[in-house]
């Protein structure tokens, strides 16, 4: 009956072989376990799988709906003294296009991707908790319900920007429900994805299948150990910041003093930079399985590049007040000095990538056409940032375009990069479908031009000090050519997510099926499984294979290629 | 091999965090910084030590399904939650409406927990 194979002298530290046994099909359906099919049985599913997909479905359809937010700003800067919408409907644009990108898009983007994938990466049934991640995807679903509200207040809705600096957004100065309306949504998001990152991380922790050590697990799911360590440790502070600044707006006279309004940036941005992680270690992953995979070889410098995301993670969390530079109340040498060392670990990655890459065999699919294109993009946003992180050099850049050119490199050209190569490589295993790759083809090809046109000429005009978040600029200023070429940019953006959509809904019409493993280049145990995988991941048709390495499907296909050879 | 090595991830990246703790101090950190990290570090170093002590419990879990069956009360209960939230916006006449959602799914839960069967040997 169970699907475990255990080897002699396999550690199997944390599972015992009978807790991981799958039911019997008659005993799941006497415990009337779940409906198969139909919407309801989705959304009430307690299946990782299931949870997974709807939280990642959700996201994509909010990074839809705040990508037009985007593609208006860009309409009404393309020329100067632009007139397509007010200055006020300007500033409530950028707040929820901000906001709403990362609480309810990227975030649970990266979070949903975790639960997805490492319960099977692990060779668990089932994630701890199954319940509680259900239930935090509905408090997100409830968040996002609520931020929409409060977008659609006629009288006020949100408009002090995504990190909402009091006293701009405090009860004297943004009046209205919106702005609490906004203060709850990005709680109750915040709260969800802290809670659903609590049950990953356990899981990673304590249910691994027999034989899978620490250092056995793939490089993504020690990726997203780390992005749920960050998550668990940094989230309650802006649940924190968020409860006070509630409390603020209700008497305003309660929190007069200039060092609340410090100390409520200190709150944030303990929260707001760690959450840049949680949002691109994930994705590393991502592009690291890819790279291992499309090359034929086990990822390099395996243990190097583990213990780099352990020392990233730790030291993203002790640089929060790089963000914070120019208030001339921070210890500017501690958090600089911190915020340029993590460009050692940053720099064991990339040697991890290059690593990967030299001398194996590469195969230009479409996971592995944006994971090559993550490793230049993303190392322009990295070395921007430690621009940024030196003082002199932020008092100049702080509050220009300069800043928003490097977090769309980072979270956009990085990240998003990331997610496709990881959307496009696991969508057949989730699904049981295969995308197309032409139409994959021309989605990268678009996003890769769309991505540094927008982006790379606010390096220019940020450096020249066109500041962020204004909604028009004077004509003779010398910003309207580069405003116009990112424009069009954006647009290029949006017509390659159009391709996107597009392969998704033709895939889903045609359903050619995908088989176990589609690329014939899986390395890790979700490969082992079946296309969509069994409800308790493996079955007695697909057991576990034996676990030696971080990369127990190379191993095994080496293993027979050298018996049959 | 040890049994308590996924415990050593958070307690050693914990104690990672507490040297830059410790190094933010030396370098003139303000208190609210040294509070905020140190809470961090305390939440890592708190979830190091459920997993220690989960492992006790652990035999006691294997014998039933470890999956709650009543996938509704999550939903439920998280849509009491929000309600109870909007309380705060708009009125406290919410509190009792969420309240009663949130009681609801916890209803559920404890129906569901108690159906459990044992697992088979």
């Amino acid at each position: 009956m169970t699907a475990i194979t255990r080897e002699p002298g396999d550690p199997g530290d944390s599972f015992e072989p009978r807790d991981v046994e799958p039911l019997p099909p008659g005993e799941i359906a006497a415990a009337r376990f779940e409906r198969d099919k139909g919407l309801l049985a989705w959304v009430t599913s307690t299946d990782h799988k299931r949870i997974g997909i709807l939280t990642m479905a959700t996201s994509l359809v909010f990074l839809c709906t705040f990508g037009i937010l985007a593609l208006i700003m860009r309409t009404q800067l393309a020329q100067p003294n632009g007139k397509v919408i007010s200055p006020g409907a300007y500033n409530e644009l950028f707040t929820l296009h901000g906001s709403g990108m990362i609480f309810l898009v990227l975030t649970p983007l990266a979070i949903g991707l975790c639960l997805y994938l490492v319960p099977l990466q692990i060779g668990a049934p089932m994630v701890a908790a199954p319940r509680l991640c259900l239930f935090s995807y509905w408090l997100y679903v409830a968040g996002a319900i609520v931020f929409l509200l409060s977008a659609t207040t006629v009288t006020a809705p949100p408009d002090a920007g995504w990190y909402a600096y009091m006293p701009l957004s405090d009860g004297q100065y943004t009046p209205g429900v919106g702005m609490s309306l906004w203060i709850l949504a990005s709680m109750l998001a915040v709260g969800a994805m802290m809670l659903m990152a609590g049950a990953v991380l356990w899981t990673a922790l304590r249910m691994r299948a027999p034989g899978m050590s620490l250092m056995r697990m793939s490089v993504f799911t020690w990726s997203a150990v780390v992005t749920c360590l960050m998550t668990v440790a940094s989230f309650p502070s802006l649940i924190g910041a968020m409860g006070l600044q509630w409390v603020g707006r209700v008497d305003p006279n309660l929190f007069t003093h200039d060092s609340w309004d410090i100390a409520y940036q200190y709150l944030f941005w303990f929260y707001g930079h760690p959450v840049v992680y949680v949002m691109f270690f994930p994705f590393v992953g991502c592009v690291a399985e890819v790279l291992a995979a499309f090359t034929g070889r086990k990822y390099f410098g395996y243990s190097f590049t583990v213990y780099a995301l352990l020392a990233f993670a730790a030291g993203s969390m002790a640089v929060f007040g790089h963000h914070t530079f120019t208030t001339g109340q921070t210890a500017n040498d501690y958090f600089s000095v911190t915020s340029i060392m993590l460009s050692v670990p940053a720099g064991v990655e990339y040697f991890g990538f290059l690593g990967t890459l030299m001398g194996g065999r590469i195969r230009a699919t479409v996971p592995m056409l944006f994971a090559l294109a993550f490793i230049p993009q993303f190392l322009i946003g990295g070395l921007t940032g430690i621009m940024l992180a030196t003082p002199v050099l932020d008092y100049h850049f702080h509050g220009s375009y300069f800043v928003v050119a490097h977090f769309h490199y980072t979270l956009f050209a990085g990240s998003l990069f990331g997610a496709f190569a990881g959307l496009y490589y696991w969508f057949p295993k989730a699904t049981g479908i295969v995308l197309s790759e032409p139409l994959g083809r021309l989605n990268f090809v678009l996003m890769v031009i769309g991505t540094n046109v927008t982006f790379l000429p606010m390096f220019f005009y940020g450096f020249d000090g066109l500041p962020r978040r204004v909604a028009t600029y004077p004509a003779g200023a010398g910003f309207g050519t580069l405003n116009l070429i990112s424009t069009v940019g954006a647009f290029i953006i949006g017509l390659s997510v159009m391709v996107f959509v597009f392969n998704l809904a033709r895939s889903a019409i045609l359903r050619r099926p995908a088989g176990d493993d589609p690329w014939g280049a899986g390395q890790t145990l979700e490969w082992a499984t079946s296309s969509p995988p069994p409800r308790f991941n493996f079955d007695g048709a697909h057991p576990i294979p034996p676990i030696k390495s971080h990369a127990p499907l190379l191993d095994l296909r080496q293993r027979s290629g050298a018996s049959s050879g | 091999m040890n049994p308590h090595a996924g415990a050593v991830v958070p307690a050693g990246w914990g104690a990672y965090n507490g040297l830059w703790l410790v190094v933010m101090a030396g370098m003139g950190g303000s208190a609210v910084n040294l509070w905020l990290y140190t809470g961090a570090v305390t939440i890592t170093m708190l979830f190091a030590c459920c997993l220690v002590l989960s492992r006790w419990r652990h035999q006691l879990e294997a014998s039933r399904y470890p999956v709650g069956l009543r996938g509704e009360a999550s939903g439920i209960a998280a849509g009491g939650i929000a309600i109870v939230g909007l309380g705060f916006v708009f009125g406290a006449w919410f509190f009792p409406l969420g309240g009663a959602f949130v009681l609801w799914g916890t209803a559920l839960v404890l129906v569901d927990n108690r159906s459990r069967h044992p697992r088979p040997s």
